[in-house]
């Protein structure tokens, strides 16, 4: 940490101009700043199962969504990343916000420190709703399952009994309000630490230590954990990628620790997942799909049920078939899977899979706008008041 | 609305050469050329690339698009401008993300092709009345074209990487010139008449002037886009 302060430091005090060639114009601000944006407006049916809330805040059905991304180059090894990000009219924040250091401007080598993109999967780094083929979001990136950071099940009964209710989950050890539970990756929000991000021929490999876990970022560190992600992509042509990631990180709050078995460290405690993922684009097609697999450790103290902890596997697969100029079509088929607990009634997965069915027609009347109308068919057999649901959705979106 | 009406109007201008000949044919008819110069006192500023917030790297900045260059042409055309001539073939490269030349200009019936040069895919298309269309996405060392049969603008873009756009405009008659980096241009082979000419710069018709050709003469003519 000290070593990237001071290589920041050095990079960032030398002079802009002395760094570019002679034969190379002085450039003014107005060269070095970009500024770009994306507003997006939704308005889809009811959403009673939360079936796409990944926060209580706003329905992500219904909302208009402001992106503002910005970047200033100070020299050619040093340039500072922000965005700023409104959902409605009261939801505003601060998503990113890194400096991004290039130490050998000929070489794709950078680290990037502060609050850094998401490392892990495919999906994750989506900035804008025009890298959504459809309206939803896949399951995987943010699908609320019912654990939570600040609160416990006590037994395998009590996880049991919130199958469903990731949106306002309860338990009896820890925070009592109930509050969302955590998603296998929270794209809404990035995790802060450092970055490290190494590309070369058709390889690239990215590697990141930060405060918190794949499915619970933080702005501050609440629990002496740290969590490392990587992922490799690989790129035998340009038509095909293939990339895996894999992500550890404590995802307890500091707040149970008088709560987790004695002698155990809050930071054990972690959230682990690995996944695969495909992306292949030719012609008027473009398919992708992901497969990722979650664990999550958890005190078992008073129940040995839980002792192995949980896991999740989820799976999506995606595609996008041009059939007109400025007209997509486009569906995405998913699944989130869990795994079972020995109770008294037997065994039970401990949360209920859920499945989702997506098609939809998106055109692009003028360059940079984009109407999308999409209907999505949610299922989640085992818990929840509203097991399936139905949802129309239209959104326009426009970007500059 | 000021914009979208420009380019209607210059779309209107490019095919009212079609019903609107001035003078006879040129096998008759003794020619002569115009030079001259379009003066762009403020060259156009180019939306820059997204910035990459979301990317895991920094990306190698994209080529610099030209837009020094301008179009100058007649108005109306002589009758000779209609007859039958061989369909053409031209290239619009794409290349460090950026297509090159950033302007092209060529009569009906053209095919322009588009190669991808770069090591990334790209998707050119074109959302634009006089020709609408889509080549898919194609990798390094491909190429696709289009044929143009239509006069009009159109206004072409990649899929993929949004700062990227360029203007193919389609003339059916020959009296036209992309001009050079300082904004010269020469048109031969105009037939003796007095014509109204055109400077164009980035998708609208900025100055015309009246001007008249004389048999083996050379007219010469500035023009300034302010």
């Amino acid at each position: 940490m000290r070593a990237l302060c001071a290589l920041l430091l050095v990079a960032s005090v030398r002079p802009a101009a002395a760094q570019l060639p002679d034969a190379t114009p002085r450039v003014g601000l107005a060269d070095r700043v970009s500024v770009g944006g994306e507003v997006t407006a939704t308005l889809g049916s009811d959403d009673p199962g939360f079936f796409n809330y990944a926060t209580y805040a706003y329905d992500p059905m219904r909302n208009v969504r402001v992106v503002v991304d910005a970047s200033l180059r100070a020299s050619r090894h040093v340039e500072v990343l922000a965005q700023l990000r409104t959902d409605g009219v009261t939801h505003a924040r601060l998503t990113a916000l890194y400096v991004r250091v290039r130490p050998w401007p000929r070489r794709a080598i950078d680290v990037q420190a502060g609050r850094v993109p998401t490392t892990f999967g495919l999906f994750g780094r989506s900035g804008y709703g025009g890298d959504n083929l459809l309206v939803g979001r896949p399951l995987a990136y943010g699908y609320l399952t019912s654990l939570r950071r600040d609160a416990l099940p006590a037994t395998a009964a009590d996880l049991i009994r919130m199958r469903g209710r990731g949106w306002l989950a309860s338990f009896p050890v820890g925070n009592a309000v109930a509050a969302r539970g955590l998603p296998i990756v929270d794209v809404d929000s990035w995790d802060t630490g450092v970055q490290a991000h190494i590309a070369r021929g058709a390889v690239e490999w990215v590697a990141a230590l930060t405060q918190g876990a794949l499915g619970s970022p933080r702005l501050y560190d609440d629990n002496s954990g740290r969590a490392l992600a990587t992922r490799v992509v690989v790129r035998p042509t340009a038509a095909l990628a293939f990339g895996a990631s894999a992500s550890r990180g404590a995802y307890l709050s500091r707040s149970l620790a008088q709560d987790v078995e004695s002698g155990a460290a809050i930071d054990a405690f972690r959230q682990t997942a690995v996944g695969i993922d495909a992306h292949v684009a030719a012609g008027r097609w473009v398919l992708r799909g992901e497969l990722i697999r979650s664990r999550w450790g958890l005190p078992a103290a008073r129940d040995a049920a839980l002792a192995g902890g949980v896991r999740a596997t989820a799976g999506w697969v995606e595609g996008r078939l041009r059939v007109l100029p400025g007209v997509d079509l486009a569906a995405r088929a998913e699944r989130i899977g869990f795994s079972e607990l020995t109770t008294s009634a037997g065994q039970q997965p401990w949360e209920s899979p859920v499945s989702r069915l997506e098609a939809g027609l998106a055109a692009t009347p003028l360059r940079h706008t984009r109407v999308k109308l999409a209907v999505q068919r949610n299922r989640r057999p085992l818990g929840g008041r509203v097991r399936h649901d139905t949802l129309l959705a239209v959104q326009a979106g426009v970007w500059f | 609305m000021r914009g979208a009406l420009l380019v209607l109007g210059v779309a209107a201008a490019l095919t009212s050469a079609s019903v609107a000949p001035l003078v006879g044919r040129a096998q008759t008819a003794p020619s002569g050329s115009i030079r001259g110069r379009l003066d762009i006192r403020r060259l156009a500023v180019l939306p820059r690339p997204r910035p990459g917030v979301a990317d895991l790297g920094g990306r190698t900045p994209p080529g610099v698009p030209d837009v020094r260059r301008g179009l100058v042409y007649l108005d109306s055309a002589p009758r000779s401008a209609f007859d039958d001539r061989e369909p053409g073939r031209a290239v619009m490269d794409q290349r460090n993300e950026t297509f090159v030349p950033r302007l092209l200009a060529v009569t009906t019936g053209t095919a322009v092709d588009f190669p991808n040069s770069d090591l990334t895919y790209h998707n050119v298309f074109s959302l634009s009345r006089a020709r609408r269309f889509d080549l898919g996405r194609y990798a390094a060392g491909k190429s696709k074209s289009v044929r143009f049969d239509r006069p009009g603008i159109v206004r072409v873009f990649c899929d993929i990487h949004s700062h990227m756009s360029a203007f193919v405009v389609v003339f059916n008659h020959p009296y036209f010139r992309v001009t050079d980096v300082d904004g010269r241009y020469r048109i031969d082979n105009v037939p003796a008449g007095t014509y109204t000419i055109v400077g164009w710069y980035e998708g609208e018709a900025r100055v015309q002037r009246s001007i008249t050709v004389a048999p083996g003469a050379t007219a010469e003519l500035d023009l300034v886009v302010p």
